[in-house]
């Protein structure tokens, strides 16, 4: 088999997402660590587009974007598959997929703001979560039905995430019994192995995340 | 009737049932509304199209597509598909008998994705930002800094062009493919805001790939009947300028 290589960088839940695929199909891989502050050469090189992490390189050839990514994964490796034969079905986890893609601005804003701009990022996060507990996962045990899949993936960040931002904040964004379907898919997802062996340090994500939002909240000052 | 429905005899039950069959809600001026369309003629799949108006949103949209409440929405033996490039997708996996829309190599399939993340994301909020920057008080250099945008990221996508098509017509190669679609479907509004603002944005200096692609984009079958013509669209174009000038009600 050709050689696979993630560069990615601790910890970006987008980097995540990708050995979280390629551990659940064992796939074996070479992960890089980029610095942020100091991208490589050879990051450069293989997005140059976006200098961005995370990129998969697949017998010397680069791809880049987290879900095309994934895409990549599940059409090369189908052992352990991530998206649902059936045509229609295939749809409906590309569409949560893309509704994670598309909403986590609104987390971020939820993170990165404060005042009036953190006060709608609140409102527009908890729609979200009203939206996904009601129309996404419905009775299903994961969005992939009794297995992780696409979007479980593309969503994972809330189930570990969302509770180092919520401190970093200093505001509770999600409760359990507001979202009881929601909490248990987050407990179930934190257990699957190839999950739970692969999930940031949180004192070391703590320290992290309470960096950026000085930062980014000094700069919004400026 | 004719059936153009080229899928297998077991899915084509007649034109009649063919074409209630697969159903579009869309409105005509939509670039994300023609990509489904541009799918559909290009497996020859007859469908119906159920135009949506400007002022409200029908029931069935609503119900179709509660999440968003957005077209183009495709219904196909009555579950709903939403979300354009989704719709496509869908499109290419159903109907196999017509040409691939995706390439089938993987490698080449994300390069595809790819492309079409980069041009929906990045390049076509761009070029609404010379229409935003008209409504700006700096307007000349709101505009200038808009247009700059928008002209390197077209020559970003000119050496996509080179690299996808590899001597051929198309992004997709000899045929029509997905990046071609995701692409072509704004060319409308390129146009239009080219009109309107004076400016040529695809143009032989810099784009001349570009320049062949597009025209050979819009003279395609699967393209001539969905493509809107400019004028109309400078009139709507128009028409929201004007909503977004006037002061807000009471």
């Amino acid at each position: 088999m050709e050689e696979v290589k993630l560069f990615g960088a601790t910890p970006s839940p987008f980097s995540y997402r990708v050995i979280w695929a390629l551990k659940l199909k064992g796939i074996p891989y070479e992960y890089v660590e980029e610095d942020l502050s100091n991208k490589s050469a050879l990051l450069l090189q293989y997005n140059p587009v976006h200098k961005k992490i995370p990129v998969l390189v697949h017998g010397g050839k680069p791809i880049a974007e987290s879900i095309i990514i994934l895409e990549y994964i599940e059409q090369t490796w189908p052992q352990n598959p991530l998206l649902p034969k059936e045509a229609y079905e295939r749809a409906q986890a590309r569409f949560w997929t893309k509704f994670a893609e598309d909403k986590s601005l609104t987390f971020y804003a939820f993170f990165r703001s404060d005042g009036e701009e953190h006060e709608k990022a609140i409102k527009d996060a908890l729609e979200v979560l009203r939206i996904l507990e009601e129309q996404g996962l419905g009775e299903k045990k994961f969005f992939g039905g009794d297995t992780v899949g696409l979007a479980d993936i593309a969503w994972g960040w809330m189930a570990y995430w969302l509770g180092v931002m919520e401190e970093v904040v200093g505001k509770k964004l999600f409760e359990a019994h507001a979202f009881p379907r929601l909490h248990e898919w987050m407990e179930n997802f934190k257990k699957v192995p190839a999950i739970k062996e692969n999930l940031p340090e949180r004192n070391g994500m703590l320290a992290h995340f309470k960096r950026q939002r000085e930062i980014l909240i000094a700069s919004s000052i400026s | 009737m004719f059936c153009k429905c080229s899928s297998s005899p077991r899915l084509c039950l007649g034109s009649a049932m063919a074409t209630s069959d697969v159903k579009l809600l869309g409105a005509w001026a939509s670039p994300y509304v023609m990509r489904p369309r541009i799918a559909l003629n290009i497996k020859s799949v007859s469908y119906e199209f159920l135009e949506e108006t400007f002022e409200s949103k029908s029931q069935l949209l609503l119900q179709s597509n509660p999440v968003h409440k957005k077209m183009p929405v495709l219904i196909h033996a009555d579950k709903p598909i939403c979300e354009s490039l989704i719709i496509v997708q869908y499109i290419d996996e159903i109907w196999t008998n017509g040409p691939s829309i995706l390439p089938s190599d993987p490698y080449d399939r994300a390069i595809a994705r790819f492309w079409a993340a980069y041009i929906d994301d990045k390049w076509f909020p761009s070029i609404i930002g010379i229409t935003r920057a008209q409504g700006e008080e700096a307007k000349a250099v709101a505009t200038a800094v808009a247009i700059e945008q928008v002209s390197a990221g077209l020559v970003v996508l000119e050496e996509a062009f080179e690299k996808c098509s590899k001597g051929k017509g198309y992004f997709g190669g000899e045929q029509i493919g997905y990046v071609d679609i995701v692409l072509g479907s704004f060319l409308g509004w390129t146009r239009m805001t080219e009109k309107m603002n004076g400016v040529k944005l695809i143009d032989e200096a810099k784009t001349p790939g570009l320049v062949g692609w597009a025209e050979r984009f819009c003279a395609n079958n699967a393209v001539k009947e969905v493509m809107p013509e400019t004028e109309k669209l400078e009139e709507i174009a128009k028409m929201i300028q004007a909503k977004f000038r006037a002061p807000p009600p009471k």
